[in-house]
């Protein structure tokens, strides 16, 4: 007999069993069984009929609000039970992510001096000098006589020499280079000049071959007051703003007047410690104005030009920056140095 | 230069702490690398007394005694036979850190010893021992050394770096001079008053090379007692790296260090004809030396001779047949000025250098020499009783001379860029002792006989500024004229090393030189052996040359590597090569060519949780080389099989020429196994190397383009073929590509097979034809005629069979 109870009963039971399934099979089912063709909902109301004319009409409206809800609450269900199916395929294909990369090749490195090389031309190019190289081989003239060292000059046993025969030899400092950019190029110049060079010379701190940057600047007139300039602003991009740097009178013979730079130590930050010898600085180039007689050698008018030139070692440049205390270290190739810088 | 504080007092009142004077020093061009406190080296060395000795029962030399320090009584055991009861001596407890090495407590024989009783030999003072040192009776015991026994030992010892230009500053007086100039004191004079002469009858001067000996002082004192050096003269010596030999000798250093000047005392007596003759050596002349070395002199050495052969090298060393020894009585001291190239030629070429030839050669004061004679002779005549005439022979052909500077003040400001320090100018020349006179435009200014390093403006520049420690001079950035930037070399270099550090390459630096021992071992020395640059001097007794390639290095640095267990390498070198090369005239000319240098060894990958290990073969080594190429300047490489010969260092069967653009650029391979065989290596090694210039000039020059693409699809057929063995792959590529297939745009190898199934010395060989048109989308049709005109053509060329 169908009465208000009975279709809250069907009504009742439909959600429960809605409530509890988890697959689309089970949806199609159960929609099947309540909604479909031959569904619960369809044997109420082909009951209609035979209830009073009173009731039909109250009993009608409600087995299709029962019938609308269902529809709702069914549809919902089963985008319900398609999202958990998704969010299940998902997570079947959940990773360790802590396991081991896959690397099919490591990563390459660059040397730590070349590093450094590029870092120190990047400044340097930054305040407008361009790179110029020269030979490593090079001619007693270029690497002396032109640069006011004449034979028999004290200042050449500042330098040992590896020499191929009587007038050619190994550069024993990039300055060989100013004098044949000079010869080939007319002021204003702005140059650093980056290679290798050669001493007989060999123990922790010295190399028979390392790296120098030799830089130079000629223009109407330059003044002791940029070769300051130039170099603090050098030194404190590389070392850090905060360092003080100072310079102190020196000789080259192809500087005049000469400077030997230092910055305060990088280790000890001015107190005095072993890398300093106390000192609290460190030195880490020379440099000065050009002397005359590499102009008279070039042909420049010293009444009209002046200009300055500084070197400075790589290597040493290097060992401050990454605390390396064995130069031999950067020319043995082991890799296990290389991988750590 | 090691200079004693209080020496420099006899030049300069000083009132600053040592630390301020090495400041000063410092910051003005005399960089002071140490400062050493006397008493420090001699800590624990005190005054004692000899309460009794008995023998040593072991040894009859030694002495067992008991000393008394006066805080504890010691046994000490000591070898000194003039050792005995009474004596106040200087013990070296056990911490005492002598030159002679340092004090601990020891057993000598059985006998335990708490320190040392000293000479002066042990102290460092003398060069020969004459027994311990007995001191007087009023010296209290307990004393440090330094108290009241030497009290010239409460010094310091400034070690001061004097750059080659400052001769004048290897000298107590040339500090002092910039002591003065810095602190505005005047300079302290030795008053010696003398009397030069151009002849006189004790000695004939005959100078026959004026240009080499331009001024040659003698004096005479005779009389003179040989014998040892007051304390304080042992102990400025001593200070300044020398030891006491006897008073002459110890009178000509002590004045050397004074003064500068090096001077040398002859037996008079031993000058033959009482003349001297400065000149030339003749070439071969002998003569030995104070050393007790004959030494075989050339023309362009000078001598000072007597009328018998040479009796010294003039500013180098004197000849042992004037030497004066105990015997002698009457002094010929000399006080001269050598030209300098030639003092320091003939100290290199004898291999002598020595404290006076170091001064020679950086030029000494021309206008000083006599007072240093003079200065000499009245020490002579105090502490050896000397008897002289203040009288000084002075032969002096080519007279001192200096041009005076033209000084432009206008100059000078801009040139250190601070007009402020023009002001102190003129004060700070004339405290260097320069003289200033002063015109409108220019000063003309004279410099001392000392300062020879001073010869253009440029130098007195450098004389102002240093005074004020060139601190008056503030840093500014100069004007940059901008110019466009030259792209240049390091553009290509950086993009070259920035593709092969990302392919997993790890740079190297090796040296450029590498030994003929090591060429052999690496089987190079052959291809290169007419091509060698050779180094006339180098580090080792092995012949040495500039590498003409970089295989030896690179073998080198994998070696060490295994030694450290270090096998999966990819290591590369930027670096140059050196050879000799013929240029059009057959003549020899030196060529660096810069060279691109790669090593593999070991694994590519190693075996891990997702794959087993790929060791590093003839195929992943030429894809890095590949790939590096084509990264960097966007051109694909083949590769030519090379002249079995050409590179004796590669295993011929595996390994090839690059070809890049049609023309060879490097090499790459297996490293023949006789070569492995000379290395502790343990693994195969691959090699290569590129021509850097080929490869950049092609990065500048290659413009690439866009040539557009087709928006219809690909369709792919796959072809497999079955060849001989010995047909290379690129052969067959070489057909499918002629077989005048329309539509193909590309084809790769995806499958190679070997095996029984399809024969011996036969492999199987599968290719991917990728057909895209630019008009259509290609249908089954037309793509399965294109790839039938290819298999016919496989067919017709080279009888390729196909799979049934
Ligand atoms: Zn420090």
């Amino acid at each position: 007999m169908l009465s208000w109870e009975v279709i809250e009963e069907i009504k009742k039971t439909a959600l429960n069993e809605l409530e509890n399934i988890t697959s689309e099979r089970d949806w199609v089912e159960l929609k099947a069984k309540y909604l479909g063709k031959k569904g619960k909902l369809q044997d109420l109301l082909k009951m209609l009929p035979t209830v009073s004319q009173e009731e039909r009409k109250s009993l009608g409206s409600q087995v299709n609000e029962v019938k609308d809800l269902l529809e709702n609450l069914f549809s919902d269900k089963l985008q319900e039970i398609k999202l958990s199916l998704k969010k299940q395929k998902i997570f079947e294909k959940k990773v360790d992510i802590t396991l081991p990369s896959k690397r099919y090749s490591r990563t390459g490195r660059v040397h730590p001096l070349n590093r450094v090389t590029s870092e120190i031309l990047d400044i340097f190019s930054s305040l407008g000098f361009e790179v110029e190289e020269g030979p490593e081989i090079e001619e007693d003239y270029y690497n002396f006589e032109a640069l006011n060292i004449p034979k028999e000059h004290p200042a050449r046993d500042m330098q040992d020499t590896f020499y191929i025969d009587e007038s050619r030899l190994l550069r024993t400092h990039t300055s060989p280079v100013q004098i044949r950019v000079m010869e080939k190029r007319q002021p204003p110049l702005m140059v650093v000049c980056p290679g290798k060079v050669y001493r007989r010379d060999s123990d922790v701190t010295h190399s028979p071959m390392f790296h120098q940057i030799e830089g130079f600047m000629v223009d109407k007139e330059v003044s002791f007051s940029h070769l300051k300039g130039v170099l603090t602003e050098f030194l404190q991009a590389f070392f850090g703003k905060e360092k003080n740097v100072r310079f102190r009178p020196s000789y080259f013979p192809f500087t005049e007047p000469s400077a030997e730079v230092d910055i305060e130590c990088v280790v000890c930050e001015g107190k005095g410690c072993r890398v300093c010898k106390g000192s609290g600085w460190l030195e880490v180039l020379g440099c000065g104005m050009i002397h005359p007689y590499l102009f008279s050698v070039v042909g420049y008018d010293k009444s009209v030009y002046s200009g300055f030139a500084f070197g400075l070692g790589v290597e040493r440049l290097t060992m401050l920056k990454y605390a390396i205390d064995d130069i031999r270290l950067f020319y043995e190739g082991n890799v296990s140095f290389l991988e750590q810088l | 230069m090691q200079i004693l504080l209080n020496w420099l007092r006899d030049y300069v009142d000083i009132y600053e702490g040592v630390k301020e004077i090495a400041f000063k020093l410092t910051m003005s061009g005399f960089e002071v690398e140490e400062v050493v406190d006397l008493k420090e080296q001699f800590k624990n060395c005190k005054v004692a007394y000899v309460n009794k000795t008995e023998n040593h029962p072991k040894a009859d030399k030694l002495k067992i005694c008991e000393v008394s320090t006066g805080t504890e009584i010691l046994k000490v055991v000591c070898g000194a036979p003039n050792v005995s009861a009474g004596q106040k001596v200087i013990i070296a407890l056990p911490g005492a850190r002598l030159p002679s090495g340092n004090i601990d407590k020891t057993v000598i024989r059985d006998v335990e010893s708490f320190g040392m009783l000293c000479s002066e030999k042990d102290l460092g003072f003398t060069a020969l021992s004459t027994g311990i040192i007995v001191l007087p009776e009023n010296i209290s015991i307990g004393k440090d050394i330094w108290e009241e026994a030497y009290r010239d030992l409460d010094d310091y010892v400034l070690s001061i770096n004097i750059t080659p230009n400052r001769g004048d500053c290897l000298s107590h007086l040339g500090i002092a001079r910039e002591l003065s100039a810095l602190t505005n004191r005047p300079l302290k004079k030795r008053d010696l008053s003398f009397q030069l002469v151009d002849k006189a009858d004790f000695i004939d001067i005959d100078i026959e090379s004026p240009d080499l000996c331009p001024r040659y002082t003698a004096m005479l004192i005779k009389d003179v007692k040989i014998k040892d050096s007051p304390d304080y003269l042992k102990i400025r010596l001593f200070a300044c790296g020398m030891r006491s030999i006897n008073n002459i000798v110890d009178i000509t250093n002590f004045v050397m260090l004074d003064r500068g000047q090096p001077l040398h005392a002859f037996d008079y007596d031993l000058i033959r004809d009482k003349k001297i003759i400065v000149r030339k050596a003749f070439e071969g002349e002998r003569i030995v030396t104070l050393d007790g070395k004959e030494r075989t002199l050339k023309e362009s050495d000078l001598v000072i001779a007597d009328t018998g052969g040479a009796i010294a090298i003039a500013g180098v060393m004197g000849g042992l047949n004037s030497e004066v020894t105990e015997k002698t009585k009457n002094i010929l001291l000399e006080s001269a000025y050598f030209n300098p190239p030639s003092i320091r030629k003939t100290a290199k070429r004898l291999s002598l250098p020595s404290e006076a030839s170091y001064r020679f050669e950086r030029g000494i004061d021309m206008l000083g020499v006599p007072e240093s004679a003079i200065l000499s002779a009245s020490m002579m005549g105090k502490l050896a009783e000397g008897i002289f005439q203040p009288v000084i022979l002075d032969a002096y052909p080519k007279p001192y001379h200096k041009e005076g500077i033209k000084f432009l003040p206008d100059r000078c400001a801009m040139y250190l860029g601070n007009k402020e320090i023009m002001n102190k100018a003129e004060d700070r020349l004339k405290a260097l002792g320069f003289s200033v006179i002063k015109k409108r435009f220019e000063w003309d200014v004279t410099v001392p006989s000392y300062r020879q390093d001073v010869t253009i403006e440029e130098d007195l520049y450098e004389e102002i500024a240093r005074l004020g420690y060139y601190e008056e001079i503030f840093p500014l950035l100069p004007e940059v004229k901008i110019k466009s930037r030259k792209i240049g070399d390091r553009d290509f270099l950086d993009s070259l090393k920035c593709k092969i550090v990302d392919f997993g390459g790890y740079e190297v630096i090796n040296y450029s030189f590498v030994t003929l021992k090591e060429l052999k071992k690496s089987l190079t020395y052959d291809r290169y052996k007419d091509r060698l640059i050779f180094i006339k001097n180098p580090l080792t007794d092995d012949e040495t040359v500039m590498r003409p390639n970089s295989v030896s290095s690179m073998l080198n640095v994998l070696e060490l590597n295994h030694k450290r267990s270090n096998y999966d390498l990819f290591l590369y070198e930027i670096g140059k090569a050196y050879r000799l090369a013929e240029d059009n005239q057959n003549n020899k000319k030196i060529e660096e060519k810069k060279i691109v240098s790669f090593a593999f060894s070991g694994n590519l990958w190693e075996k891990s949780w997702f794959s087993k290990e790929e060791p590093y073969d003839f195929f992943n080594v030429k894809g890095i080389v590949e790939g590096i190429i084509e990264a960097t300047i966007n051109i694909p490489i083949s590769v030519n099989v090379c002249a079995e010969d050409k590179y004796p260092f590669l295993n011929p069967a595996v390994s090839a020429e690059i070809i890049i653009d049609g023309k060879p650029a490097g090499f790459f391979g297996l490293v023949h196994p006789d070569v492995i065989e000379n290395y502790e290596i343990k693994r195969d090694v691959f090699i290569a190397e590129l021509d850097y210039f080929y490869l950049k000039n092609l990065y500048f020059a290659k413009r690439t383009y866009y040539y557009g693409f087709s928006r219809y699809p690909k369709v792919d057929r796959d072809i497999t073929v079955i060849v001989n063995e010995d047909l290379p792959v690129a052969d067959i590529q070489k057909i499918i590509f002629s077989s005048g297939a329309e539509f193909l745009e590309n084809i790769r190898l995806v499958d190679l097979f070997r095996g029984e199934k399809i024969g011996t010395d036969k492999k199987s060989l599968t290719f991917k034809l990728i057909f895209q048109s630019m008009e259509k989308t290609l249908n089954d049709e037309e793509v399965n005629k294109e790839t039938q005109k290819i298999a016919d053509n496989l067919l017709k060329k080279l009888k390729v069979e196909f799979p049934k």
